[in-house]
């Protein structure tokens, strides 16, 4: 469990996933509605066409898939610390190999109101980005490839 | 007398996994070696890694830790080359 760093355990009405089907933003939309909800803030991250003007024709996901759903959790756990009045969080990351426009990320935030739920879904994407272990390679249209480092999504201007 | 080693589990990911081309190694390391101490001997063995030392973080039974955790008989190692998830 998730004592050795003071983290609750898991919200019951909070939902996180990783998963090789494709992200539904139904589903998620769905597991974060609630009648206490006066705003549900759903953030989807997708597979761009280009990186620094260069064609991309694919992204590659990998996970460690038990330790990333820790991450979530920890995330998720972290919201209901800060932002007390969330009713829900729901967290959906891909792998698997995956083509230009798909959804790779869903976050969802559900909140009596939408300053709450915006900031705590920029806290949950910000914080997944800095520190799940999952890791993307870019397949580029000449055929090559390259492993994302976040290191490069750290200098000034980029936009990753 | 007790076993003079420590055996984990390391799971590889990313660089890591493409240098030896296995998702998982069993290690042997001498009882009181520090997680940062399989960084080490796998940088030993594949020299081409060594841009990713100062980068990499750690990870024991799927939470992150210092580098000088030390190791425990059957813990699962993550050796956490920097993350693009997203």
């Amino acid at each position: 469990m998730q004592t050795a760093f003071g983290v609750p355990p898991t919200h019951h009405s909070d939902h996180v996933a990783m998963t090789f089907a494709p992200l539904s933003i139904e589903e998620v939309y769905a597991l974060a509605d609630d009648p206490a909800n006066g705003a549900v803030v759903v953030m989807s991250g997708m597979v761009r066409n280009q990186t620094d003007g260069k064609p991309v024709v694919a992204l590659e996901y990998q996970a460690y898939e038990p330790m990333a759903i820790e991450v979530f959790k920890q995330i998720a756990a972290q919201i209901r610390q800060t932002w007390t009045d969330v009713t829900r969080v729901v967290i959906h990351h891909r792998t698997g190999k995956l083509s230009i426009g798909e959804i790779s990320v869903l976050v969802a935030v559900g909140c009596p109101h939408r300053s709450e739920a915006f900031a705590a879904c920029q806290y949950a994407i910000d914080t997944l980005k800095h520190n799940a272990p999952i890791w993307k390679k870019e397949h580029w249209q000449d055929g090559s490839t390259s492993w994302v480092s976040i290191g490069a999504c750290e200098q000034p201007g980029e936009n990753c | 007398m007790s076993d003079p080693t420590v055996t984990v589990t390391v799971k590889l990911f990313a660089a890591y996994q493409e240098a030896y081309g296995v998702p998982e190694l069993v290690l042997d390391l001498p009882r009181g070696s520090a997680v940062s101490d399989v960084r080490d001997r796998l940088l030993a063995d594949h020299p081409e890694l060594e841009q990713w030392r100062d980068v990499t973080r750690f990870g024991i039974n799927l939470q992150f830790v210092e580098p000088d955790a030390v190791l425990q008989s059957g813990d699962e190692v993550v050796l956490i080359p920097p993350v693009s998830g997203g």
